[in-house]
């Protein structure tokens, strides 16, 4: 009920916006009357999303796994009671990452990022921002942007013209010779749909939709597997991958051909818009990387008409001016970009269609030349185009566009085996993503690259067709232009090759050949099999099930260069026939080079080594790897773990080498010698183990060398600095952390500068104490105090407070005297009498609570001079 | 109608003594302000010259007093080691008749100024207090050797911007003049408001019942003593001689005990006066107290 309410909003809204954008591009004052945007306007309120650098990360991230607010912070811990601070919450939990992907997650930084809940009565969105922004440790702090869908706004029509359109001819996306030619789509491709949830059990879209799971869909909105079909989600998901001549509603760009028994590509719904509350997109633009899909399909962006009234006021055209994507949401595009199709190691998948991923994400329907995030350079931007080859009136536009598609009365799935047509980028988007996923599936394999998805889309698109003006959308997105996109023609013929085999794994090698255009020949199929009649009798794009094989590409070497080329994880001791197939950019492929026979080997035991000689002794606060040589002769996956030796050592894959190695966190153990053992297992069950030991030193806490002495200063705004380092000492030679406090900091401020500097300001007359803890990395400290008096020039001795209350104080110069101390009242009679040691930092106390008000003579000598003092009670 | 006032005065005074656990409010007002008398250390309760002053101390003196019109200004220097201030002080008497007389006192006080410093001994200025008393005292006769007395006084203490403390109090006094070689006097002084502190603490005025004597035994000598009880549980007595030479030159001294927190601490006391048709000059020096050492007090005086 809450978006059918919010769709209809949004019909009126995209109408409005279009008159007032126009008058607004030649009129950037504010209008009059209208109100200026409140500070939070299209801000998530009370969320805010913070990067705390790695430093303030290691102080407080076990505190909040745990689920304790207080932590090791202190600075921190202060803005949980000022900001109202209610949950702080990591944008990625570690725990949703699958175990292998952790270590390069943590060295990504994903694991740095934060959202922070706030009280919005306790602080305003600025304050918020700004005391957070100041807080050492933390790198950025900014407001989570409110996400909307490119909602629906016109009626349903029952013809997907977008697929073949008969009004302007070749205003489509060009899909048909694909489905006759090349493919209709791959299961090996996954397209992650961040959105609503798709209805999974769309007749139309449920064989071609992954199950929710673990691996497979998943909702951010409730943190659970259950998808909640909804509409928006639903209607991407069926232009993408409906399922195809299945005598069933509509069509979907690579939805497959049921008839013929091909399956289409599958759709995975990460659904973030929730029927009572949203998750986090970028949440679930990384769960789709980390689980198979090389496709992320966006159909939403940023909130631009924030009060919702249908019209874009200049205040918020200024502010989706400056609008950019998010920090986490920029983190996770970038993440898809990096790591889709990629195993721990970031090298391709064996099993994916590609290396990296592809982000595409709809323009926006606010007829405005800005959009975020789809305007991240690194994103693929979609406009929307209608049926009459024009920019849709909606779609937003400039030259942040990337390419267009149509995006006007698209007809697709709903919910409840239902259909509809609707407009919006949302619409548009779903085509580019459409047509990436057929590229992939006819043009993927080893070696396809995101970037030469990206190449092939945009630079095949057809810029001609689509009537903007001055509003670029881009060229029109065509799927067959897209898949022959970088051909070089036919494919050269290999005629003999080399073959041996290494354990269960056969290794090719040959000359490059040259294709026809006299140039290095693209790829080479590389195939094996037990049956000979499935290799004798091959179809290169539709091998036998019992045929396996990798693909080798070529097309960077020289023609006549050796290339080699390795299928792997075949059986033991074997006898296979193998041939060699070249093909070209579109997947047309060669004449089999001619069958050979190979028969494999016996599986080899991995080996574990230290990679540098020990001993390992290290001093208790290091933080230090010990690498590690671990290798399989034949090449398999290897499963490696660790049996630790303390509370200090894990096993890690190196972020920088990529090699396993043992990360030993001294401060986590107490001294002595550790023995961890590291086994290693190939896939066949032959093993390794290797013993590791190192050792820490017991730990030196840290001493104070040199006491600073306590200063009298005349001057409010002078100061003074010291250098930590000659205060105090670490035998270790470890740098220290400190920690200064002032105990009245209306008179004193000080602070730590460059990390060892200690600058004291003195602000107002009085008196402070200044107490520096230097702490080591286990935590063990030496604290030293000094105080420092500002006087002003001239005064020997200060009684304060006068007129007094109470207590009166009585301070004089640097050095303690006993001084016998009288106190008179105006008649003359003795008060108070007694002797006390007293000096500037250690004041004489008079207890005037029970004098009468009035006047009262103080006499006293100091440093040989007498002292009659008038002090008043009040 | 005596009865009555004197049992109001001593409830008043009970009440008050309850109060008084800590420090004297209003002490000042116990200063003697005479410039003779207090060159015999205060003992003054029962004399009758210097009438002037009698709106400070015994306006039961008036029917007693020998003239019409007595009037003195002195200049007094207080305690200058320890609570110091410079005192100026004023009083006149007249007589209307043998049995009633008026008589009326100003006093005004000026303290050391002090440094106003915060708690975080920041100095934001100087103030310099003061103090200021103004009696008016009544006596009637009572036959032909006793009288009665009553003072009443209103005091104010100005001891920083916008911190001030105002109060009253009051004195009755019968004399009793049997020859004119003896005459004594009783009766309560300084019965006042309580004062109330910042911090909600109530102070009392240091009230007290006070007895004198005087006794002329020679021509030229005159012996004075009176004995001081506070409500406060303090106690403090006084004794003091003048001689006259020639009926011009005036020599005094006195002595003051009290006891430890008593209002007026013990000293010595030292004078000097000269009298001439009518007009007099009269000097006093306070000693043997460390707090009150080396107070001075000099005035002049006329009397017809």
């Amino acid at each position: 009920m809450r978006k059918t309410v919010l769709l209809l909003l949004s019909s009126v809204a995209i109408i409005g916006c279009s008159r007032i954008s126009e008058e607004n591009a030649n009129t950037p004052v504010q209008p009059a009357g209208q109100q200026a945007l409140p500070e939070e306007a299209g801000q998530v309120p009370g969320l805010m999303v913070v990067q705390f650098d790695d430093d303030m990360l290691a102080l407080i991230e076990e505190d909040l796994a745990a689920g304790r607010m207080q932590t090791k912070s202190e600075g921190l811990n202060e803005l949980l009671e000022e900001l109202g601070i209610e949950e702080i919450s990591p944008v990625f939990p570690e725990d949703e990452c699958p175990e292998e992907f952790r270590a390069r997650e943590r060295a990504f930084g994903l694991r740095n990022f934060y959202y922070v809940r706030y009280d919005v009565q306790a602080a305003p969105l600025t304050k918020a921002s700004a005391d957070l922004a100041s807080l050492p440790g933390i790198v950025l702090a900014e407001p989570q942007n409110q996400i909307a869908i490119q909602d629906f706004n016109d009626p349903m029509l029952r013809q997907q013209w977008h697929y073949n359109n008969t009004t302007v001819k070749g205003a489509d996306v060009n899909v048909f010779p694909v489905w006759e030619e090349y493919t209709t789509g791959n299961p090996d491709v996954i397209v992650s749909v961040v959105d609503e949830g798709v209805d999974l059990a769309h007749e139309d879209l449920a064989a071609n939709c992954i199950p929710g799971g673990p691996d497979g869909s998943k909702n951010f909105s409730t943190g659970s597997y259950v998808i909640d079909p909804m509409s928006h989600g639903t209607h991407v998901a069926g232009t993408i991958a409906a399922v195809n001549n299945n005598k069933l509603g509509v069509c979907g760009i690579a939805g497959g051909d049921a008839a013929k028994g091909h399956k289409g590509v599958r759709i995975m719904s990460c659904q973030f818009f929730g029927k009572n509350r949203d998750g986090s997109a970028a949440d679930a633009i990384r769960w789709g990387a980390n689980h198979g899909a090389v496709i992320s399909q966006n159909s939403w962006g940023y909130i631009v008409d924030i009060n919702n009234d249908g019209r874009i006021s200049a205040d918020e055209l200024e502010r989706a001016k400056s609008l950019k994507i998010g920090a986490t949401e920029k983190a996770a595009v970038d993440y898809f970009i990096r790591y889709a199709g990629c195993d721990a190691s970031g090298k391709q998948k064996a099993d994916s269609p590609m290396q990296g991923g592809i982000v595409i994400f709809a323009a926006g329907n606010d007829n405005i030349a800005y959009g975020a995030p789809a305007n991240y350079e690194k994103i693929l931007a979609v406009g929307a185009t209608d049926r009459n080859a024009r920019r849709s009136d909606f779609s937003n536009y400039g030259d942040w566009v990337d390419i267009c598609a149509p995006g006007t009365q698209i007809y697709s799935t709903l919910p409840e085996n239902s259909y509809g047509a609707s407009n919006g980028t949302s619409m548009a988007c779903p085509h580019v993503s459409g047509v990436a996923a057929l590229v992939v599936s006819q043009c993927g394999g080893s070696g396809f690259t995101a970037d030469m998805l990206w190449t092939k889309l945009v630079n095949s698109a057809n810029p001609n067709i689509i009537q903007s003006g001055e509003r670029n959308i881009g060229p029109l997105v065509d799927a067959y232009a897209a898949i022959l996109y970088g051909d070089s023609g036919e494919p050269g013929v290999i005629t003999d090759y080399e073959v041996s085999a290494q354990s269960n794994n056969i290794n090719f090698s040959f000359s490059v050949p040259e294709d026809s255009e006299g140039k290095a020949n693209y790829a080479v199929m590389l195939f094996a099999s037990k049956n000979r009649a499935s290799i004798a009798n091959l179809d290169p794009s539709h091998p036998n099930s019992d045929v396996q094989s990798a693909s080798v590409l070529t097309s960077t070497l020289e023609v006549g260069a050796t290339a080699t080329g390795t299928i792997r994880l075949l059986d033991f001791e074997q006898n296979y026939y193998v041939t060699v197939v070249p093909y070209s950019y579109s997947r047309t492929y060669a004449t089999p080079a001619p069958v050979k026979s190979v028969v494999t080997d016996i599986n080899h035991a991995p080996t574990a080594a230290l990679a540098e000689e020990g001993p390992f002794v290290r001093k208790n606060y290091e933080v230090f790897s010990i690498p590690l040589s671990i290798e399989d002769p034949d090449g398999h996956d290897l499963t490696v773990t660790y049996k630790a030796g303390g509370k200090a050592d894990i096993l890690r894959v190196s972020p920088y080498t990529g090699a396993y190695e043992i990360y030993v966190t001294g401060p986590d153990e107490d001294a002595g010698t550790f023995n961890g053992k590291v086994s290693v297992k190939d896939a066949y069950g032959l093993e390794a183990s290797l013993d590791v030991s190192f050792t820490l030193l017991p730990n030196n806490k840290p001493k104070v060398i040199s006491q600073p002495e306590n200063k009298v200063l005349d001057t409010p705004g002078g100061s003074f600095t010291f250098k930590s380092g000659d205060l105090f000492y670490d035998e270790d030679g470890e740098p220290l952390s400190y920690n200064i406090s002032v105990n009245n900091p209306s008179v004193l401020h000080a602070i730590i500068s460059n990390g060892d500097e200690i600058i004291v300001t003195a602000l107002r007359y009085g008196v402070g104490t200044i107490t520096i803890v230097a702490t080591d990395a286990k935590k063990e400290s030496a604290q030293l105090s000094f105080s420092i008096m500002i006087r002003q020039a001239g005064v020997e001795v200060s009684l304060y407070p006068t007129p007094v209350e109470d207590m009166l104080y009585i301070s004089t110069g640097l050095t303690e005297e006993e001084c016998e101390i009288s106190l008179y009242n105006a008649t003359g009679t003795l008060v108070y009498k007694g002797t006390q040691t007293m000096s500037a930092f250690n004041p004489a106390s008079i207890n005037m609570v029970k004098c009468a008000p009035g006047r009262y003579g103080v006499t006293f000598t100091y440093a040989g001079k007498k002292y009659n003092q008038t002090v008043v009670k009040k | 109608m005596k009865r009555t006032l004197i049992i109001a005065a001593l409830a008043f005074s009970f009440s008050i003594s309850a109060l008084a656990q800590g420090q004297d409010a209003l002490p000042f007002t116990r200063i003697d302000r005479d410039p003779a008398l207090s060159g015999m250390a205060g003992a003054s309760v029962a004399s009758s010259d210097q009438a002037s002053w009698s709106a400070f101390r015994n306006a039961a003196v008036l029917p007693f007093f020998q003239g019409s019109l007595d009037a003195g200004i002195g200049y007094q220097l207080w305690a200058p080691s320890t609570a110091k201030s410079s005192n100026i002080n004023v009083g006149v008497a007249y007589k209307f008749s043998d049995r009633i007389g008026l008589s009326l006192g100003f006093t005004s006080q000026s303290g050391n100024p002090y440094d106003v410093v915060n708690s975080d001994g920041e100095v934001s200025g100087t103030f310099r207090p003061t103090d200021m008393v103004v009696a008016l005292g009544f006596g009637v006769g009572l036959g032909e050797k006793f009288s009665l007395g009553i003072n009443g006084r209103y005091v104010n203490q100005r001891l920083g911007e916008g911190l001030a403390y105002n109060g009253f109090n009051a004195d009755l006094m019968l004399m009793f003049k049997p020859s004119d070689l003896f005459q004594l006097a009783a009766g309560v002084s300084t019965l006042g408001n309580s004062i109330t502190a910042v911090t909600r603490e109530k102070f009392a005025q240091p009230a007290h019942a006070v007895l004198g004597a005087e006794f002329k035994p020679i021509h030229g000598l005159k012996i004075d003593a009176e004995a001081e009880y506070y409500f406060s549980k303090n106690f403090a007595a006084a004794i003091g001689a003048e001689y006259c030479i020639v009926d011009i030159v005036y020599v005094r001294a006195g002595y003051r005990y009290a006891s430890a927190a008593c209002v007026i601490p013990s000293h010595g006391a030292l004078g000097l006066g000269a009298k001439f048709k009518g007009f007099r000059l009269d000097v006093s020096y306070l000693t043997a107290s460390p707090a009150l050492g080396n107070t001075l007090n000099i005035g002049i005086g006329f009397n017809i």
